[in-house]
């Protein structure tokens, strides 16, 4: 009954999220400059495909929400009771998030080196339970690493990752 | 001289001469190495390496490039198997029965597999490529926008069955994949689509940085999502001995394995439908016409022939509208095309009658760095699937800096960088939602094609749709996407109504 639950909802998560999708990519369309003298505008795919998500979106939910209507109140409540912790769960997923976005945004001020070797760290540090941590060894992999695959790009690809805050010494280097 | 003399005369220069064997060797080896990184794609590859052959002569050129081209084309499906990232496009499909057996400890056999049949597939490919040659560039000449509209358009519909029994969810995933291409300027009157004032937005996502996000970032994150869970014990890898196949067991499969080359080299002849396609085509016919299609997906070997054997297959049809029509169907064509030029060499029509040793001496190569590939992807094969049983968490760390790295370098840009990581953890919760991710990719893949020629075809048409039934070619494959498309709603509303029927039986039974 639970697995029934959890995927009734899903349904319906999905349905909902991607029906409001498709209704902002929709409305985005009319913003575009288009030239009204060729035959087909440069909307029409883009409208197609916000219909075609609708629908799916639409049938997605209307199947989650049949099956929700079957499962007892009871069954709805025991399930959330279970569901207890999760959230916690999904808040190391935030914070994983979190680590990508920060190598997107440290990139160009940092460069490769520092940005990869924080965010290693950080990200092998968020991975493991906190009683098997070994920090020494993830400090290692985490210097070493970016280093040399940013000297390995530079010399086997001819290729220079952003260099950042270490410009000047990588100049030197290089 | 005829075909089989030409073809005779260029193995044996090669043969004969150290220093191709020796480049065979060295970059088949590093082109194995580069594919099988999550991040660094076939055309990453062939660019490191062109600038070594700039000064070589034309036939040493193409030897390297050839090596490495085909190299990592095969190496893609070491990481695809092993850590359900595909290091190519064209590996896509074959992490869906790849990965399920390196879960059960059977990545050795998948990827012993995988190699078998990529070398299989390369092979019979460049022997009809040497057979047919001419006579396929004329076939590929007959193909018009209307052809390349319904071939993408039933490669669209074929996606849809990845999803399993539900349509839904499959049409959701390819839709939302399309949706994702429609950024940047659209192909034909360079219109600004969902750049959202940024101009950075205006070339689009890139497939690198997206297929990076969405299938590594997922496992990243489930990794995090389940930390504090108990310890699952880590699968062994089960040992196996040559392909982990039988010669016997493998040869029962020829069906299978010649659909998937034909479907390979012919979709390869089509420029701009590209491997990826192929081996989707392929794996779907496999599955619709198996015995048993509900064990695809669950670690079927037939699932990874499909897939390898096409996408390798593909090669050799690649190899066709580029030397004969002069027209490069991918951005590796066009790397191995624009090193020609460098070398004098201009692919179109005449190159049959005018570089006739040369065009063989390239069939010759692809057949020999086929050997080289089987022999060393199959020495290496062992020592780096244990190296990626290391602790999953210490592998996912290394996986994400090799993903920034190929999603930054595909055209250096930090906006990449955003595209990963948010695409990324978009892909996680669209896979909690049950939308796979090989649909969004190919979704994504195919949609310009579809949209482009759509276009065109349309204008040329006076705006009559309906002229695409009037094309043979055309009309089979729309004819052939409509009930394969209606054989999808059928199986969804039936697996629907017997899960109904069941919960039923279930209910009354108390």
């Amino acid at each position: 009954m639970e697995k029934k639950l959890k995927k009734a909802k899903s349904d319906m998560w999905t349905g909902v999220l991607s029906a409001l999708f498709a209704c902002l990519y929709f409305a985005e369309t009319f913003r575009f400059i288009l030239d009204h003298s060729v035959p087909i505008s440069a909307a029409v795919f883009p409208r197609i495909i916000a219909g075609l998500v609708f629908l799916c979106a639409a049938a997605i939910f209307f199947r989650g929400l049949r099956v929700y209507r079957t499962i007892p109140e009871t069954a709805r409540h025991e399930a959330k009771a279970n569901a207890a912790g999760s959230s916690r769960n999904l808040f190391h997923v935030l914070e994983a998030f979190l680590i990508l976005l920060g190598v997107a945004v440290a990139m160009r001020p940092l460069g490769f080196i520092v940005t990869m070797t924080i965010a290693m760290f950080l990200m092998f540090v968020l991975l493991e339970k906190p009683q098997k941590r070994k920090y020494g060894l993830y400090a290692i992999f985490s210097l070493t690493l970016p280093t040399a695959v940013f000297f390995l790009f530079y010399y086997c690809f001819s290729y220079l990752l952003p260099t950042g805050v270490l410009r000047l010494l990588l100049a030197r280097i290089l | 001289m005829s075909a089989f003399q030409y073809f005779g005369h260029a193995l044996a220069t090669i043969f004969t001469t150290p220093q191709y064997l020796f480049f065979m060797l060295l970059f088949t080896a590093l082109g194995i190495l580069l594919g099988a990184l999550p991040g660094i794609n076939v055309n990453l590859s062939l660019i490191l390496v062109l600038p070594l052959t700039y000064a070589m002569q034309t036939e040493s050129a193409m030897v390297v490039l050839l090596s490495c081209y085909i190299g990592a084309l095969s190496g893609g499906l070491i990481s695809a198997v092993a850590l359900n990232i595909p290091g190519t496009s064209s590996s896509i499909a074959t992490c869906f029965d790849g990965h399920p057996l390196a879960k059960q400890g059977k990545a050795g056999q998948a990827v012993g597999v995988g190699i078998l049949t990529s070398f299989v597939g390369g092979s019979l490919s460049y022997a009809l490529l040497l057979l047919l040659a001419p006579m396929m560039a004329k076939v590929a000449l007959k193909f018009g926008y209307w052809e390349y509209f319904a071939v993408s358009f039933f490669s669209i519909t074929m996606i849809i069955g990845i999803a399993g029994d539900d349509v839904f969810r499959g049409v959701l995933g390819a839709a939302l994949g399309m949706a994702i291409a429609m950024t940047g300027s659209d192909p034909v009157m360079m219109v600004n689509r969902y750049n959202f004032g940024f101009h950075a937005l205006d070339g689009g996502v890139t497939l690198t940085a997206l297929m990076c996000g969405i299938f590594a970032v997922p496992e990243l994150l489930k990794l995090a999502e389940t930390r504090d869970d108990p310890d699952v014990e880590v699968t062994k890898l089960e040992k196996f001995r040559g392909f982990g196949i039988s010669a016997k067991d493998y040869l029962s499969r020829w069906k299978n394995i010649l659909r998937s080359t034909v479907i390979g080299t012919y979709t390869g002849i089509l420029p701009g439908i590209g491997a990826s396609s192929a081996s989707l085509l392929s794996y779907m016919t496999a599955k619709n016409s198996s015995k048993h299609p509900e064990t695809f997906g669950t670690g079927d070997i037939d699932g990874i022939i499909a897939s390898e054997t096409a996408n390798n297959a593909c090669m050799g049809g690649a190899m066709i509208p580029m030397l004969a029509l002069g027209v490069p169907g991918s951005s590796a064509a066009a790397i191995l095309m624009s090193a020609l030029s460098l070398h004098n060499v201009q692919p179109g029509p005449l190159v049959f009658a005018n570089s006739a040793n040369l065009i063989y001496f390239i069939f010759a190569i692809c057949f020999v760095v086929n050997f080289f590939m089987l022999v060393l992807e199959r020495g290496v094969l062992t020592g780096y699937l244990k190296a990626l049983t290391a602790p999953p968490r210490i592998v996912m760390v290394i996986v994400m800096l090799m993903c920034v790295c190929g999603a930054y370098s595909s055209r250096s840009s930090f906006l990449d960088l955003y595209v990963f990581a948010i695409f990324g953890t978009l892909g996680f919760f669209l896979q909690k939602g049950g939308i796979p991710a090989g649909p969004i990719i190919l979704g994504y893949i195919l949609s310009s094609l579809c949209e482009l020629n759509f276009v065109r075809a349309y204008a040329i048409s006076r705006g009559n749709v309906m002229a695409v039934f009037h094309r043979p070619i055309a009309a089979v494959f729309m004819v052939v996407a409509i009930l394969s498309l209606a054989n999808s709603v059928r199986k969804t509303i039936k697996a629907d109504k017997a899960r109904k029927a069941a919960e039923t039986d279930l209910a009354s039974n108390g």
